[in-house]
């Protein structure tokens, strides 16, 4: 059946009717009708996700004009981001139901909700340095005024302050080096770049890259520049925070990796040697966040930091995928993007329950919470050990991936990273046991307290897909492996 | 082959049964007993039907992960049929005695459906471990054994002592799966290896079959508690006794000895590879020996005396005495099955674990005085219980392959091994008791698990030569033999490797009646031997020494983490600036 590539406007042209409906909607409505809101949100979400995984079982792809002037490509990538963004999307709105339902502004709420989604569906599309940089900045304003949602706290609003600032740093600086970029070769496109990036002499590239490396760098959170995240994902209300780290820092990541792209050489390694830059900067990365995770006290700023130490590991197996052309690298990779998103989505979402049950982000004062909400407790212990790399949890196939990729590639310092990448997994568990422990089996007062269906419902159901993905990844790694295809075409391989 | 449907069954009877199991135990706590004992029994008699399936040929059950290329495979040759069968059984009694001993959790708040649950799914794990053939499929299970572990071993969760102790079971046994993950990787990567058949040593690169053995043994060691991973397993005696027998007779401790001996015929062929097996083997078994003595703690003694047992089957399996180091897994699985649940008997008749708080039980627990003597008789390896044939068994071999300072190690842990074994067999039951209150033998559902345990360590050793010829018909890659009993009884009798272990044990026992009340007192007091058994022979202190060093650097890493915004820009213009540094250093 062939289709034109138009139709993969669907999923992005659904998010954005939902921005302007979910806007009117949610206008001077409190209580039940903020409630309709949140429902509409996610059929808007659940629209765009079923339209992306119709066009990908469909099986459409190729080139096609936004509004016939913006460059955008259908394929297996742009598939499985949309799908893990409006996944999730899905299940952080229905939980927003009750969760927001007495706080102000929704009509800021929701409506920005759904364009920050729908900035991360235009990234996985666009097939233009240019444009993909507006879609990036169309996610990230979308994420300021979520982070800084509460404007009548402090924390939020200092935590707000300081992302904008550092964000807009990265922006700037992603901005000049698209535009050295330009300056050199005399054109945007994704896929010209390649061919007409042989015109970028290393003395121009080298620049190029550091400051691509460093601008979407600093969103997806490598370290050194990291320091904003951990204060906006723990202040943002709990269902941001999950969209935060569960899919916008990997977003800024493929951005990254989506943009260094075109430094390769079709048929060829790239010629700047960044893979590997790539591949140190993700073990300083997964170590520093692990390491930082350890002290913590405040659930929400644990995760935040674990978050960090899981871009390590993506970014690990793109790094590899670029310095030596292991495909299991990308499978990995993008697998472990999928899995984190159910799994720190998932977690995000649970600690948002305990807070709302017991007040308090404080992992002392949460001791217990697990036996008087069992749903979320037993789903935080799945997510945790998941994130550990513990099996049957899914995060633990997407971890071998990417350690295959090291001893695919061959050679020392391959070894070097997957041996880095096993002891950070032993590492991380220093601080998710305690905290599964903490939470589900020490003892604690908490006075009972009907939790509503649908913020179990989200939790419960990434948990069940936690663990089914882990005993059965074949239908994932399908999906996984038809967008590593268009990523190894980039880098010219089979 | 129609019969791998056992298999299939004795695998996921018992996942189905932690599934099913909480469910029924939100209607009837009766119920609920019910159905936990009936998935057990299934599961029992699956394992023990799946012997009669046993072949050499792995089947794939479901293709599982085509993308990939991993099927679920299940490979159901004596090897895996036995540790199946072995956790099975075992696993059913420990469920039975469980109902009566477990009672008193349920009216301390603490939840027995998730006890069932965990152990349905303890055993179900353990089974499908021994019978995958499929590498993947097996780091699952390996990992799920050490989930469940973890939260059986904290069982009783408002005990901070327990809580640590799950945690550092699952955190030093994961220190070891790091080792099986790099294994499985690097033979996945080298030559497309994905199952445990598909491992031949002539196809796949040196340094990458080095690379996997060093990974399987140091995964071994994590698991079954092997010198210097043995920490966690002393500790573990936190778990409720029953959590303890499973532990150490069917479903944890055993994988690691299953591994080496899976992987032997493969990576025999690195010469290191079963020297390292064969000494890390016979000082493990010293070291614990030496430790068990020094112990005031009844389930601590038990707890060293496992590592101690596990420590002579690997060294087995370097010698490549494949035969004699799972006979004595059964054997061990079966009269340390015992041990555990006869202490379990008196120490919930007597309210403490400290051996100092007992004596004098002969006379008012019988039963239980009977069945510890027995289990201790099979340990020490006196003749006609199990531990005699199976121990004897193992040091010939050792001893006809030419290691003599192993062998001579694993002799005097056999003194040892006595020694400590009437230690304990004296405090407990023998004496004037040193304890308030009544002791009675235990009620009927438990007391009928130590019948039929003491039975079975008193006979176990008739299936030596069915056993033997199973293996041998049934895995024609290993250097097994199909020995009967009189040949084994001539090659145990032997001069030296038979009569002088059995000699060393009787003079041991002479030595401890002898000599032991003053050394006890010297114990008591705590002489520099009882200081470095505490100390873990020092290892536990340096990891703790470890972990705090690691606290620390992660606390200084803090203060890199201001919130002040000017720094944190300067730092992003910094790391630029390094980025480039880099790069340009690539590209000159």
């Amino acid at each position: 059946m062939a289709v034109a590539p138009e139709v993969a406007v669907l999923p992005l042209t659904v998010l954005l009717a939902g921005v302007v409906v979910s806007f009117l909607q949610a206008r001077g409505s409190r209580g039940r009708g903020a409630s309709w809101t949140g429902l509409s949100a996610s059929a808007f979400m659940f629209l765009a996700f079923a339209s992306a995984m119709g066009l990908q079982a469909a099986g459409v792809s190729g080139r096609f004009q936004l509004f016939g002037t913006v460059p955008m490509e259908a394929g297996g990538l742009a598939y499985l981001l949309a799908l893990i963004a409006t996944g999730l999307g899905m299940a952080v709105s229905l939980y927003s139901v009750t969760y927001m339902r007495e706080e102000p502004g929704l009509e800021r709420y929701y409506p920005l909700l759904l364009l920050m989604t729908a900035g991360i569906v235009g990234i996985g599309f666009a097939a233009d340095l240019f444009s993909l940089f507006v879609f990036f900045e169309l996610m990230a304003i979308a994420s300021y005024g979520l982070v800084a949602y509460d404007v009548r706290e402090w924390e939020p609003l200092e935590a707000g302050m300081k992302y904008v600032v550092m964000s807009g740093t990265g922006s700037l600086v992603a901005l000049l080096g698209i535009a050295l970029v330009y300056f050199f070769a005399g054109t945007t496109d994704l896929a010209q770049l390649q061919v007409e990036a042989v015109r970028i002499p290393p003395a121009a590239s080298v620049p190029a890259i550091g400051l691509l490396v460093a601008g979407f760098g600093l969103k997806a959170s490598i370290v050194p520049f990291h320091t904003w995240l951990p204060d906006a994902h723990s202040a943002a209300p709990s269902g941001i925070s999950a969209m935060l780290s569960g899919i916008v820092i990997e977003a800024g990541l493929l951005t990254l990796v989506k943009s260094l792209g075109i430094f390769v050489v079709p048929g060829g390694l790239p010629e700047v040697s960044f893979g590997f830059l790539l591949a140190l900067l993700a073990v300083l990365t997964m170590t520093a966040g692990n390491l930082l995770a350890l002290h913590q006290k405040d659930l929400k700023r644990m995760l935040a930091f674990s978050s960090i130490a899981q871009v390590g590991y993506i970014l690990l197996g793109f790094g590899l995928a670029f310095e030596y052309g292991v495909r299991s690298g990308v499978e990995g990779s993008l697998f472990h993007l999928l899995n984190h998103a159910m799994m720190k989505g998932g977690a995000f979402l649970a600690a948002g329950l305990f807070l709302w049950y017991a007040g308090t982000r404080d992992l002392d004062r949460l001791a217990g919470i697990g036996r008087v909400a069992p749903i979320a407790g037993a789903s935080f212990a799945v997510f945790a050990l998941g994130l550990a790399g513990v099996p049957p949890m899914s995060g633990f196939l997407s971890k071998l991936l990417i350690a295959k990729a090291g001893l695919d590639a061959g050679g020392a310092w391959p070894l070097f990273f997957v041996v880095a990448l096993a002891a950070n997994s032993v590492l991380s568990l220093a601080y998710y046991v305690p905290a599964v422990n903490r939470i589900v089996f020490a003892e604690g007062r908490h006075p009972a307290r009907r939790v509503p269906w649908t913020m179990q419902a989200p939790i419960a159901a990434l948990a069940l897909l936690t663990i089914v993905f882990g005993l059965l990844p074949d239908l994932p790694l399908q999906v996984v492996s038809s967008a590593a295809d268009a990523f190894m075409r980039i880098l010219g391989g089979a | 082959m129609t019969y791998e449907v056992f298999a299939v069954l004795a695998i996921f009877a018992p996942l189905l049964g932690a599934g099913v199991v909480p469910l029924v135990g939100l209607a009837s706590r009766r119920a609920r007993d019910v159905t936990a004992i009936a998935f057990g029994l299934v599961t029992a008699v699956a394992t023990l039907l799946t012997l009669l399936a046993v072949g050499p040929d792995p089947v794939r059950v479901y293709a599982w992960i085509p993308i990939l290329g991993v099927g679920f495979d299940l490979r159901v040759d004596a090897l895996g049929a036995f540790i199946a069968a072995i956790a099975g059984t075992i696993g059913f009694l420990v469920v039975v005695y469980s109902l009566a001993y477990m009672r008193h959790a349920e009216e301390e708040g603490y939840s027995l459906s998730r006890y069932y649950a965990l152990v349905l799914l303890f055993i179900g794990a353990m089974i499908g471990l021994g019978l995958s053939d499929s590498l993947l499929a097996f780091y699952i299970f390996w990992e799920t054994v050490g989930l469940c572990s973890f939260a059986l071993i904290s069982f009783y969760h408002r005990d901070a002592k327990a809580r640590r102790a799950g945690l550092k079971a699952f955190a030093v046994t994961r220190v070891g799966d790091i080792g099986l993950l790099v294994a499985l990787v690097a033979l996945w990567s080298a030559g497309g290896v994905v199952t445990f058949s598909g491992l031949d040593a002539a196809g796949i690169p040196r340094d990458i079959l080095g690379l996997a053995a060093f990974g399987f043994l140091l995964a071994a060691i994590g698991k079954s508690a092997q010198v210097p991973l043995h920490v966690w397993l002393p500790d573990a005696m936190e778990a409720p006794t029953t959590i303890s027998a499973l532990i150490h007779a069917a479903t944890m401790v055993n994988a690691g000895v299953y591994l080496v001996a899976r992987t032997f015929p493969a990576l025999e062929a690195l010469g290191w590879w079963p020297q390292a097996l064969l000494w890390i083997g016979s000082i493990t078994a010293l070291v614990a020996a030496l430790s068990a003595y020094a112990e005031p703690d009844l389930k601590r003694v038990l707890a060293y005396s496992t590592v101690s047992q596990l420590g002579y089957m690997v060294a087995a399996v370097g010698a490549g005495a494949i035969l004699a180091s799972q006979f004595h897994l059964l054997s061990q699985a079966i009269f340390k099955a015992l041990l555990f649940l006869a202490a379990g008997a008196v120490i919930q008749a007597v309210g403490t674990r400290d051996m100092y708080g007992m004596g004098g039980l002969r006379t008012k627990m019988p039963l239980a005085s009977n069945a510890f003597l027995v289990g201790v008789l099979a340990m020490v390896g006196i003749p006609l219980f199990n531990g005699f044939w199976s121990k004897e068994l193992l040091l010939d071999a050792v001893l006809e392959h030419g290691f003599l300072a192993p062998f001579l190690l694993l002799v005097v842990t056999t003194f040892v091994t006595a020694a400590y074994s009437w230690r304990a067999y004296w405090l407990v039951f023998h004496g004037t008791p040193r304890f308030a209150g009544a002791a009675r033998d235990a009620p009927r559902p438990m007391s009928a698990v130590l019948v039929i345990l003491t039975g079975a360590a008193a006979t176990s050793w008739l299936l030596l030569g069915p056993y033997s010829e199973t293996m041998a018909a049934t895995m024609p890659a290993y250097p097994v033999e199909p020995l009967g009993l009189i040949a084994a009884g001539v090659a145990i009798l032997r001069w030296p490797s038979g009569l002088v272990p059995l000699a060393v044990a009787g003079l041991s026992a002479y030595f401890v009646f002898r000599y032991g009340p003053r050394f006890e007192r010297r114990l008591r007091e705590g002489s520099a031997y009882a200081r470095l058994v505490r100390s873990g022979f020092l290892l536990d202190a340096m990891y703790n020494a470890l972990a705090r060093r690691l606290a620390d650097s992660a606390q200084r890493l803090r203060s890199t983490q201001t919130g002040d915004l000017n720094i944190n820009v300067a730092g992003v213009l910094g790391g630029i600036v390094v980025i480039v540094v880099v790069l340009l250093l690539g590209v000159v």
